[in-house]
């Protein structure tokens, strides 16, 4: 019995790990097109969740957590938007590095895992079910 | 006397300790699924299947042969089993081995087996109980 409840705990941690995930992604989309205050100042830069593999040593289950968030290095892209006072002297304000199209495919990405892992709890628990309905009789 | 004691019921509480555990590295790799240089693991069928053959040609010597009286003590039917990596067919950029479809399906064929194991036993237990009731009952 011990096992399939580990089973269901692993599943939970992979489902917190991935709407974790998704609120940075969220972050991300409201925050893509947040520029700087003044001119030279950073805009909003993109987010990445950073996931790690971490060994529960009372238990020996291999649970997964969002370890880290960290910025994504890739660069600003570039508007031409002169009356902008984040704006240079050419006239330039540099956007945030958030891509719509990549936020859209890892959003995609997180639903399905979490799926993946609500499938297994839903597996587990008929397991469990099934081995209950010995005492029934 | 325990359950465990009935051969049959011995066999089958193994097995169904086997898919128990397999349920939780099956878990395991589900909730890991977007976890950097994660390898998918599983547990060795192939040793959990000797032991079994092991342990039905220990039973079936002659009794003489097994040098006692009475039943063989069963090696403890709550093993734990060793894990070893396992890769799916696919490896992402970022060193990760588990393809989801492949885990549900092993998931999948877990449950089945393990459930099929039950169904085993429900109906062994069922055997013995009609042998026990009295004539007429």
């Amino acid at each position: 019995m011990g096992s399939t409840s580990d089973a269901m705990q692993v599943s939970a941690a992979g489902m917190r790990a991935q709407s974790a995930r998704m609120r940075i992604i969220s972050e991300n989309i409201a925050n893509s097109d947040s520029t700087a205050r003044e001119a030279g100042g950073d805009p909003y830069q993109r987010q990445i969740p950073i996931f790690e593999n971490e060994l529960d040593r009372a238990t020996g289950i291999n649970r997964v957590r969002m370890n880290d968030v960290a910025a994504d290095r890739s660069e600003f892209s570039l508007e031409y938007d002169p009356g902008h006072p984040a704006a240079d002297e050419s006239g330039y304000v540099r956007t945030s590095n958030v891509n719509m199209l990549v936020e859209m495919m890892d959003m995609r990405e997180a639903l399905r895992t979490y799926e993946a892992n609500l499938n297994m709890i839903e597996n587990s628990r008929r397991m469990q079910e099934r081995a209950l309905d010995l005492l029934r009789r | 006397m325990r359950p465990e004691d009935v051969p049959v019921l011995g066999l089958l509480t193994q097995s169904m300790s086997f898919h128990n555990q397999r349920q939780r590295v099956i878990a395991e790799n589900v909730a890991n699924a977007n976890t950097p240089g994660y390898v998918a693991q599983d547990l060795d069928e192939s040793e959990f299947q000797r032991n079994l053959q092991e342990q039905m040609q220990a039973r079936s010597a002659p009794r003489s042969a097994r040098g006692g009286s009475g039943v063989p003590s069963l090696t403890s039917p709550i093993r734990q089993w060793q894990t070893k990596d396992s890769p799916d067919s696919e490896m992402t950029v970022n060193g990760n081995t588990v393809v989801l479809e492949e885990q549900m399906i092993r998931a999948n064929e877990n449950r089945m087996e393990y459930e099929s194991a039950l169904s085993l036993y429900q109906k062994s237990l069922g055997m013995i109980r009609t042998a026990i009731r009295q004539a007429g009952r």
